[in-house]
């Protein structure tokens, strides 16, 4: 992984809005359309699912509160048959919503009412995603480094003192860098640890390794929390 | 009790042996002074009636005037020292000695008997009239069901409890004094239960249950039973003069039973107008500042709409950044409100977990930050992490009211800190600033909803009120107490402990050191 560039000009990537209001529809279109990405709209679920299937786009920007069927219920027709980025992006707030939306597959969760910069930013990371990146030994972003391969990560040029379990989650959070990972799918994916996996002691890890990382730890620039969902590591 | 009475029959036989002796000891030497037998028979009749006096009943007065007699007969009467009578005159004489004194101790013994029930029944007044007294100053129903079962334990000389009805099928464990054993206590409270649905009286003495050992009495108004009074009577019954009593204790406690009830129900309905005065509040002030940035988004749009062509972009950008800030202030306005439709009867519905400070503290400030103008916010936090128990989305609301509080009324240039310490078993947080400080007037109710005052910015709105007596509100249901008073910076400080369980801390230290 290299730093990234804000690309402006995916022509490419066609963007599916499956959204029953029409003036977020229209704001999200024209946004979208400004960044160069084509886009596709439907204000049902089900009309949403034929042409998520006929048109086969790049990315679904997905409401969960739709007039005929659950988002929800959207979502996993999808998952059922492809890997396409989907991000939620619903009025929602609670966070079970959340969780259950990244543990059935979506690929972020954007809440409403919500910038559409922080927006394109994650559209940005999901499309990337899916392109296929040779595995690369070094992250570096904005001073922070880490190195795969000599196990070592340095912020500032400084080295930072890690635990084995502390890097290990660090190099699950930056090889998701710009995805939220939830509470579940990190105990699943840092293994040996059944000991003490719950999410309580999780966030205190986090806790401890932000105090490493940040410089302020209440204003974190790398390692952010979603509240009550999990984590994510910044990507640009 | 038996003890007591075998004593009674030793004292009631000794009483009567020495009033024999000694009006025989007087008769004689009397008779020896030459007084004829007619006035030694009255020295016996004046011993009978003081042997009445002195013992309980009739009994020992009969017993003294039977033995009096033969003793008569004996010592006084011709021939002396037989029982045997020679003048027909003399057993006429103790003939009519014996019914006068029967006559004259039974009514001594009779008068007796009304002065002790006299006496008795105006202990017992002043006793049930002390009780009723006290009922008058309780109020709470566990304070009655106490003070019943306290006076009735005092008056009677047997054990009594009192089990509280919940609904009409079911009893509390009951209040008992705290004398009364495991041992002594009913197995199960199946007659308890049977007496509660049936209303009845039922246990000992009664035709229902009468083989067990303790009696029960439902406490009843005209409609309704606050509880089962029962009470330990062994294999006796209970006394009528006991009855009496124990139902003027119990219906004196249904009363203030139902005095309490009806004091609850009219504060309830208080409570309710109270409420329905509270929402009404709320709807008229949501709507007033849900218009309010609404009024200025839609005039702002339909402007740049209409004169698009005419306005120069410095003046569009300013209109767009208008629209922007009064969409935010809808925003907060709806977090808010979420947050007040959790206040249900004055309490919140906490969903508390282990939270990690930090996170709160990040969350709640990054929140504020798109809000400040030129206000320098800085952050202090303990080197540890600290973990609390709380509702972290209340939490992360208390945070950015009081935050966003400080950045609307100060003035644009003035420094806010946010700081978090641990003091002793505490975690304290506060908001302060240097931003001119709290009117005097409105420092002592500023928590309540509704109170407001203008930003000290000019082009700020001021919000309805309400966020303060929120964070009061989740601050209280957390357990802790939330504080605000002028600082010697010049500005305002709001200051929140939350208690912090030690085990928490050993058990994180536990966890932070994984080696």
């Amino acid at each position: 992984m290299t730093p990234v560039q804000i690309k402006t000009n995916s022509l490419s990537d066609t963007i599916l809005i499956i959204e029953d209001d029409k003036s977020i529809t229209r704001f999200l279109t024209v946004s979208l359309q400004t960044n160069g990405y084509k886009t596709l709209c439907a204000d049902t679920g089900l009309s949403g699912i034929s042409q998520f299937f006929s048109a086969n786009p790049s990315l679904v920007l997905l409401d969960l509160g739709l007039p005929d069927v659950d988002g929800f219920e959207v979502l996993s027709q999808i998952r059922d048959k492809s890997d396409t980025p989907v991000i939620i992006v619903s009025a929602r707030d609670q966070e079970f919503n959340k969780v259950n939306a990244l543990d059935n597959g979506a690929d972020d969760y954007v809440t409403k009412p919500f910038f559409i910069g922080e927006l394109l930013a994650r559209v940005r990371v999901a499309l990337r995603k899916k392109q296929p990146k040779a595995a690369e030994d070094v992250f570096e972003l904005d001073g922070f480094r880490l190195d795969d391969k000599r196990r070592k990560v340095f912020v500032d040029g400084n080295e930072i003192h890690l635990t084995p379990m502390e890097y290990k989650l660090l190099h699950l959070l930056v090889s998701h860098a710009g995805q939220v990972l939830t509470h579940a799918y990190i105990i699943k994916n840092i293994g040996g640890y059944e000991e003490h996996a719950d999410s309580q002691s999780l966030r205190v890890f986090m806790a401890n390794l932000r105090r490493k990382i940040e410089k302020n730890t209440a204003a974190p620039r790398y390692l952010l929390t979603e509240m009550g969902v999990g984590y994510r590591f910044i990507d640009e | 009790m038996k003890q007591h009475s075998y004593y009674n029959h030793i004292s009631g036989l000794l009483k009567c042996i020495l009033s024999l002796v000694l009006s025989t000891a007087v008769a004689l030497s009397l008779e020896s002074l030459g007084v004829n037998a007619i006035n030694l028979i009255l020295i016996y009749l004046i011993a009978i009636l003081l042997t009445t006096l002195e013992t309980k009943g009739y009994f020992w007065g009969a017993l003294t005037c039977i033995a009096s007699m033969f003793s008569f007969n004996f010592f006084f009467t011709e021939p002396k020292y037989t029982f045997e009578v020679s003048d027909p005159n003399y057993i006429l004489s103790l003939f009519l000695f014996l019914t006068v004194s029967f006559i004259a101790s039974t009514l001594v013994s009779r008068l007796q008997m009304h002065v002790r029930s006299s006496r008795y029944n105006e202990h017992q007044a002043h006793l049930l009239y002390e009780i009723s007294l006290g009922y008058l100053n309780i109020s709470g129903i566990a304070n009655i069901f106490d003070y019943a079962v306290k006076s009735l334990n005092e008056i009677l000389e047997y054990p009594s409890m009192i089990y509280p009805a919940k609904g009409q099928s079911e009893l509390i464990r009951p209040y008992c004094p705290d004398s009364l054993t495991i041992k002594d206590m009913p197995e199960n409270n199946t007659v308890a239960l049977w007496c509660l649905t049936n209303v009845v009286p039922c246990g000992c003495g009664t035709s229902y249950f009468p083989t067990s050992k303790w009696k029960y009495l439902p406490v009843k108004s005209s409609d309704n039973v606050f509880g089962i009074a029962a009470f330990f009577c062994g294999n006796k019954e209970i006394s009528k003069e006991d009855m009496v009593i124990i139902e003027t204790i119990l219906s004196q406690m249904a009363l203030t039973m139902e005095r309490e009830q009806m004091h609850d129900s009219q504060e309830s309905i208080r409570m309710e107008m109270q409420k329905e005065q509270l929402q009404g509040n709320i709807l008229r002030s949501i709507s007033h500042d849900l218009r309010t940035p609404l009024t200025g988004i839609a005039g702002s749009s339909n402007f740049i709409m209409e004169s698009y062509d005419r306005l120069d972009k410095k003046t569009i950008l300013g209109l767009l950044s208008d629209i922007n800030t009064d969409a935010n202030r809808l925003n907060q306005l709806a977090e808010n409100l979420l947050s007040s439709t959790r206040l249900q009867e004055g309490k919140i519905q906490l969903s508390k977990q282990e939270e990690v400070v930090d996170d709160i503290v990040y969350e709640a400030f990054h929140r504020v930050e798109k809000n400040k103008k030129k206000h320098e916010i800085s952050l202090h936090m303990p080197d540890d992490v600290i973990m609390l128990s709380m509702d972290g989305k209340l939490m992360i609301q208390v945070l950015v009211n009081l935050l966003n509080n400080a950045i609307v009324h100060t003035t644009p240039t003035a420094d806010i800190e946010l700081a978090v310490y641990r003091e002793n078993n505490y975690v304290v947080f506060s908001v302060s600033d240097n931003g001119g400080g709290i009117e005097e007037g409105i420092l002592d109710k500023i928590f309540e909803p509704f109170v407001t005052t203008p930003g000290k910015d000019p082009d700020s709105h001021h919000g309805m009120g309400l966020g303060l007596s929120i964070c009061k509100s989740i601050i209280e249901a957390h357990g802790g107490t939330l504080l605000a008073f002028n600082n010697e910076q010049g500005g305002a400080t709001f200051r929140f402990m939350l208690p912090c369980k030690k085990q928490m801390q050993s058990y994180y230290e536990k966890l932070t050191v994984p080696k």
